[in-house]
């Protein structure tokens, strides 16, 4: 035992004497790659083209080719060359005459026409009402709604793939994805990793017509998939991955100035993506009919400091309902002294002309919400309004959201973009109720209207900005900002783009 | 003893029977929906039902339960996952390997370890080798999983760079996820075995084979140890089933697919599919490490062998 315990502890000296000599920085040494491996904290379980993007994450891109995508606010051609509508509502599309997959299937308008049909039968998008063949080389498409925006957001969630190859596969690509990308799988680890490597038998042959996701930069990239927070600033920084797409915030300070890592790596922020909303219900007996109890509790958040806690102080508060960085995003807030602005002593003034008499107000949340709803009940608890969290998990907050009886307000997240029109539209319909159930035609009739490409007017998108300052159903309160971290081993362009893909973000400059 | 296998053989069906009611009946009751999460939000409310419809959500409880364990028991059917649309089995496939081989390797290290220290801590009962030990198992015991696999990161991944962060791959990839899954059982190994090793060790056939003049490791390792050993054996089998599906925090950290982040995210999807098979999985592989247990208590123990072997089983009047 004597012995046992003797060589134990010499073990234990050399070890320690190994992690003391270890802990001395080793210098990194730029290499050029042909390889490139992508972090990504969604978990790959599936590399199917017809499943919900929060199974293959930023991979997607890489898989599969659309007709178009969007890139910084322009619709960029890849399987089609050119679209065309009159009304907004109907579009013709025509694509190349020379589409082949890897295994040499002719992509033609039949294989457009099942691709969509397929992803519309598995609820990923709504927004085509019909869409046939005219003849091999071009699709009509029907829109359910000609809202501006809704056929360039949406015509880049459809992955385009032969009929084919895809009834020959047997398990829905799920495993061995056949596509006119210019990747191949090569291997493939559910729940782990995915490997593509460059296809240089690639359709498009003309480089000027081919697109940021069509060039080929790296000949093999895996994408792994690294849910752990901590882990991410690992596998950064043993080398594991050379990038990883959407950082959790966590982690962003080890990488920002003044961080650990800041001096070999770059973080490149994504624009858009999802803000995060307070909603007030329209079937609460508590709030429908007491706007001043709205205002007090709007006016007693103050959203700077509420971005700065909830979102590691890397968030953007809202300075209007929508994305201040929008192409149509209102500006008279600057001259009208601001959007909500936090007040407290506005706040108490605006609960004593209230109804309230210190009921406890129900704020419907979720697990992922775990810091801001604290925040918000924080900040209401000092005017004196009393405030009960519900938070389940995701699955049972979307069911229990639908009921607006089950909450007086809601912290909700939704995707935006480059109009805030488009966020408009995530909470109106045309029905004449919000999705909050507010009853309110003039609001809709407003946003409706806002919302066409012909009425998509300054004018007009801020009338419906002042119905929503005027009724109260609601505040903006930070635009969540997203970050990539890439090893300064890896050549990047000037403006690298970070697309923005059904909630998740792709770095397709590396694609 | 073949006689007794057959027969917990044939126990564990009603056993994973009801398992598999049970677990159909909590992800019902469990609230959310997985239409709603397919659809989103935003989608209609014809989108959402036909989307019910399609996932027969919408039948009555009890046809669905028929349909279920109808597919599961009488044609072997997992079933197909709501959100990748993919066979559930084929996805076991892929993962359960992981999950095996991860478990299966930690409890052996931890047994092996674990008796090992448990062993030297009796011998040495109150004495600093114990005492070492004990502090050992107490740091162990209270360690939790996610902190020391983070630490082994920091160490082997990124000051010393000797093994790799995340991923599967080579052998070189399960070191750390083994280390840091054991890590807790050690602990416990050590600590049950020293206790029954301590009361072996003072029980009279202990003493008596030291009265008869045999050596010290004859002593231990022949008379002492198998009988210390049954509470240890009990435990390897509940360790086991625990390791295997619950390693979501190791299995998260170094990136592996195992089945304990496919049941995660089953359950946040409401994929009734995945979670009820993965239930039913382990709980097969539960009935089935509990009867290997079983079968080892008869060689540890010639009297529960005795008990097993049916020829030799009489009543003494």
């Amino acid at each position: 035992m004597k012995k046992t315990v003797v060589s134990l502890l010499i073990l234990f000296v050399a070890f320690g004497a190994i992690f003391a000599a270890a802990s001395t920085e080793k210098a990194a040494t730029p290499v050029a790659k042909d390889s490139l491996v992508i972090g990504d904290k969604i978990t790959l379980t599936t590399l199917s083209p017809f499943v919900q993007y929060s199974t293959t994450g930023a991979a997607t891109y890489a898989l599969y080719e659309k007709l178009a995508y969007v890139e910084s606010g322009v619709l960029v051609p890849q399987l089609a060359y050119e679209w065309t509508t009159e009304d907004n509502t109907t579009f013709t599309i025509k694509i190349y005459d020379n589409i082949y997959d890897s295994e040499g299937n002719h992509i033609t308008a039949n294989d457009v026409v099942f691709s969509y049909n397929m992803t519309i039968a598995n609820g990923i998008t709504n927004f085509v009402a019909d869409i046939k063949a005219i003849d091999d080389y071009t699709v009509q498409m029907t829109l359910t709604d000609p809202a501006i925006g809704n056929f360039e957001t949406n015509i880049g969630l459809v992955n385009i793939v032969s009929q084919a190859a895809y009834e020959k596969s047997g398990d829905g690509m799920a495993t061995q994805p056949i596509s006119s990308s210019i990747y191949n799988v090569v291997d493939f680890v559910a729940g782990s990793y995915v490997t593509l490597t460059k296809n240089e038998n690639y359709w498009q042959k003309d480089e000027s017509k081919l697109s940021t996701l069509q060039t080929g930069k790296y000949k093999t990239i895996k994408f792994l998939s690294v849910a752990e927070p901590s882990q991410q600033t690992i596998a950064l920084e043993t080398g594991t991955i050379d990038v990883m797409e959407i950082i959790d915030k966590t982690q962003i300070a080890n990488f920002t100035e003044g961080g650990d890592y800041a001096d070999k790596f770059t973080v490149v922020p994504a624009i858009g993506g999802g803000a995060i909303s307070l909603f007030f219900s329209g079937s609460s007996d508590i709030i429908a009919q007491d706007k001043y109890l709205r205002l007090a509790i709007v006016t007693a958040i103050d959203r700077v400091g509420f971005t700065k806690v909830s979102s590691q102080g890397v968030s953007t508060a809202c300075e209007m309902f929508g994305n201040i960085m929008a192409t149509d995003a209102v500006t008279y807030y600057e001259k009208e002294g601001g959007y909500f602005p936090y007040n407290v002593e506005l706040a108490k003034d605006y609960l004593a002309k209230s109804n309230y008499k210190g009921e406890t107000l129900r704020l419907l949340s979720t697990t992922q919400f775990e810091t801001q709803h604290l925040v918000i009940q924080d900040y209401l608890k000092k005017i004196g309004i009393n405030v009960e969290i519900n938070a389940p998990d995701l699955a049972v907050f979307q069911k229990t959201y639908k009921d607006h009886t089950a909450y007086d307000f809601a912290l909700c997240s939704n995707t935006v973009n480059y109009n805030s029109t488009f966020w408009y539209k995530q909470y109106f319909n045309a029905s004449g109720t919000t999705r909050h159930g507010w009853t309110d035609p003039e609001l809709i009739a407003a946003a409706n209207l806002a919302n066409q490409p012909e009425s998509h007017t300054a004018e007009n998108v801020e009338k419906v900005s002042r119905l929503l300052d005027d009724r109260v159903y609601g505040m903006g309160l930070y635009i969540d900002s997203k970050f990539t971290v890439v090893s300064n081993s890896i050549q990047l362009p000037e403006n690298p783009a970070v697309l923005t893909l059904g909630g998740y973000f792709v770095p397709v400059w590396a694609y | 003893m073949l006689k007794y296998i057959i027969k917990r053989i044939l126990w564990a069906i009603p056993v994973v029977i009801c398992v598999a009611v049970l677990i159909f009946c909590i992800m019902r009751m469990a609230g959310g929906d997985p239409a709603r999460q397919l659809v989103g939000i935003d989608a209609t409310e014809e989108e959402y039902e036909a989307m019910r419809a399609k996932l027969k959500l919408d039948d009555p409880f009890f046809v669905q339960l028929a349909d279920y364990l109808g597919r599961l028991f009488l044609k072997g059917d997992l079933g197909t996952s709501y959100m990748t649309h993919t066979a559930i089995s084929r996805d076991m496939a892929v993962r359960l390997p992981y999950s095996l081989a991860i478990g299966g390797v930690s409890i052996l290290v931890a047994t092996l370890i674990g008796v090992w220290l448990g062993m030297q801590s009796a011998i040495h009962a109150g004495k600093w080798q114990d005492k070492l030990c004990m502090v050992f198992a107490l740091g162990g015991v209270s360690m939790p999983k996610f902190w020391l696999a983070l630490l082994l990161l920091l160490l082997f991944a990124v000051k010393l760079q000797w093994l790799p962060a995340a991923g599967v791959g080579g052998i070189q990839f399960y070191i750390l996820p083994v280390l840091a899954n054991s890590f807790h059982g050690i602990a416990s190994f050590a600590r049950q075995s020293r206790s029954s090793m301590l009361e072996v060790i003072r029980s009279d056939f202990v003493i008596t084979a030291k009265a008869k003049g045999l050596s010290f490791r004859e002593v231990i390792y022949k008379h002492a140890l198998p009988n210390a050993l049954i509470p240890v054996v009990t435990m390897i089998g509940t360790q086991f089933a625990v390791m295997i599906s619950g390693s979501i925090v190791i299995e998260t950290i170094f990136s592996i697919p195992g089945l304990g982040v496919y049941l995660t995210t089953g359950i946040n999807n409401r994929d009734y599919p995945v979670v009820q098979s993965v239930i039913v999985v382990i709980s097969i592989i539960f009935c089935l490490t509990m009867l290997a247990i079983d079968i080892a208590y008869a060689f540890l123990d010639p009297r529960i062998k005795a008990r097993y072997t049916s020829g030799k089983r009489k009543v003494r009047k």
